[in-house]
């Protein structure tokens, strides 16, 4: 199970933000640069680097540090 | 039967929500009360709707069946997905076609004319994202009562929003659900009362106006164009979101929270805002079950590809409000916006606040003067009227509006603008009374 860190810093790549400027209970909703489109490559490199399948129907779902960490925790 | 009508407020309603209430001591399943009701709801208006649904219902269930069963099971998926829209297409894009087959080979085929079932462009979206969720095992165990129920539940059924199985069923089983609430009661009795006003005050009041200026749009001049635009988008949100508050009040009294639908839609700052304020579940049904599984499939999926996504999954959304040449420009202009909007998001560009709403409204208002148009003629005339500027010469036609009998027009009209931009709304209403009760 990957870590908070280890979330944050590939969300921190994919949409070009510092990594210390995301906070543990941010959504996308507080970080502006994480829209609609940048949703998407998250969710493409969550199931590249940590190899796991993300379902369409839940990939929406997961527009924030918890939930993706609750995804991961099941 | 309509929200607004005297039949389902004075007779439907009441009696639904006696027998919902008694439920408990007359011993009858809840499931099969709501959907007796929604059925003699749906084919009130014309009984000859309701073989097509049924149908529709039980090959869905099948359907369904089948792919809870098998594991991704993509054929079967492809389709039920194909099945579903191939009704639809039948019932309400088959004369759209033919007529433009014959005006491009001048040909002269026949139109059909068949009746447009009731409802049918919203459970066609709801069934498709209901078939995806079974195909990716969100949904495991389906009995057919439930999946009857979640289509043909009638506050959502005729105009959204549109619902996801895994949201409405909890909430049908809660046992606590089937109990009179009076807080429950007392919040969906106001926002019923709310939606009311909206529709019948306002859209019908600004209706009157929006009627005769689109009949009449030859006349139109500077000023009545633009009041009659401003009308038509001021009466297209408080028909609509009217409609979903009636729903969202009339299901709140059943105890069943429907999803947040609107949210003060003219206070957005881009066209990528604007979607995520109006008509919610249609743009979440668009990004989950449409842009989401096409973008992935793309391999190397870059900026340009993602816009030339966006703006077909617009140009669908657009068709999807109606078989016309008008609604498909609708679509591609807020395509258009979104992909702007998008551009100047990646180079970092950005607009105070002020003008950024301004745009945007703008924007939104000329593109629901092609919403409402009934062909891409009227809709350039109306917009040259609007950038004509002999307003002096025609002022006598503007008085014609501002007559003393239209007086009821004027206020609804300064009112408008008012609650759209300064109040706040009945979904926040809902939040607030919810969120509250998280504390208690």
């Amino acid at each position: 199970m990957p870590s908070k860190e280890e979330i944050k810093k590939l969300i921190s790549q994919e949409i070009n933000v510092k990594q210390s400027e995301i906070k543990d209970n941010h959504t996308s909703k507080d970080i502006a640069k994480w829209d609609s489109l940048a949703h998407l490559r998250i969710m493409l490199a969550l199931e590249k680097k940590f190899d796991v399948k993300i379902n369409t129907s839940k990939m929406s779902e997961l527009d924030s540090i918890p939930k993706i960490l609750k995804f991961f925790d099941k | 039967m309509l929200f607004f009508s005297q039949t389902y407020l004075f007779i439907f309603l009441p009696l639904i929500l006696t027998f919902f209430y008694f439920s408990k001591f007359i011993k009858i399943d809840i499931t099969y009360l709501l959907i007796l009701f929604s059925l003699i709801f749906y084919s009130w208006w014309n009984i000859y709707y309701l073989p097509l649904i049924i149908f529709s219902i039980i090959i869905n269930y099948n359907l369904s069946k089948g792919l809870i069963e098998t594991n991704k099971n993509k054929k079967l998926l492809f389709v039920s997905i194909v099945f579903n829209i191939f009704i639809l297409i039948i019932f309400k894009y088959l004369d759209f076609i033919i007529l433009n087959i014959n005006s491009l080979f001048n040909t002269n085929i026949p139109e059909i004319n068949l009746p447009f079932p009731l409802a049918l462009s919203f459970v066609t979206f709801q069934v498709i994202a209901f078939l995806v969720n079974c195909y990716d095992k969100e949904i495991d165990y389906l009995k057919f009562k439930d999946f009857f129920l979640f289509i043909i539940f009638f506050p959502q059924l005729i105009a959204g929003p549109i619902v996801r199985y895994n949201y409405m069923h909890p909430q049908f089983k809660e046992k606590l659900n089937k109990v009179f609430n009076y807080s429950n009661f007392s919040l969906g009795f106001i926002i019923l009362i709310i939606g009311l006003i909206k529709k019948t005050i306002f859209a019908d009041g600004l209706s009157i106006y929006v009627d005769y200026g689109f009949e009449n749009y030859k006349d139109l001049d500077f000023i009545s164009s633009w009041i009659l635009s401003f009308s038509f988008t001021f009466q297209l949100y408080f028909d609509f979101s009217g409609y979903i508050d009636m729903a969202t009040g009339s299901a709140l009294m059943l105890n069943i929270l429907l999803p947040k639908n609107f949210n003060s839609p003219f206070k957005s700052l881009s066209i990528i805002d604007f979607w995520q304020r109006w008509h919610i579940t249609l743009s979440n049904f668009l990004t989950n079950y449409i842009y989401i599984p096409w973008a992935k499939s793309i391999n190397n999926i870059n900026f340009l590809k993602s816009m030339f996504i966006i703006t077909i999954v617009f140009l669908i959304a657009g068709i999807w409000h109606g078989p016309s040449w008008t609604f498909v420009l609708f679509g591609l202009i807020h395509g258009l916006g979104i992909v702007i909007n998008h551009i100047f998001k990646r180079y970092n560009l950005s607009l105070n606040n002020f003008f950024s709403w301004f745009l945007t409204f703008n924007y939104i208002n000329f593109s629901f003067i092609f919403f409402r148009a009934e062909n891409i003629n009227q809709a350039f005339e109306i917009l040259k009227s609007m950038f004509s500027l002999n307003m002096i010469i025609e002022l006598e036609k503007t008085l014609i509006f501002f007559k003393p009998s239209n007086l009821n027009f004027i206020i609804i009209f300064v009112l408008s603008f008012l609650i759209c931009f300064l109040f706040k709304n009945s979904s926040y209403l809902i939040e607030r009374y919810f969120d509250s009760q998280k504390i208690n």
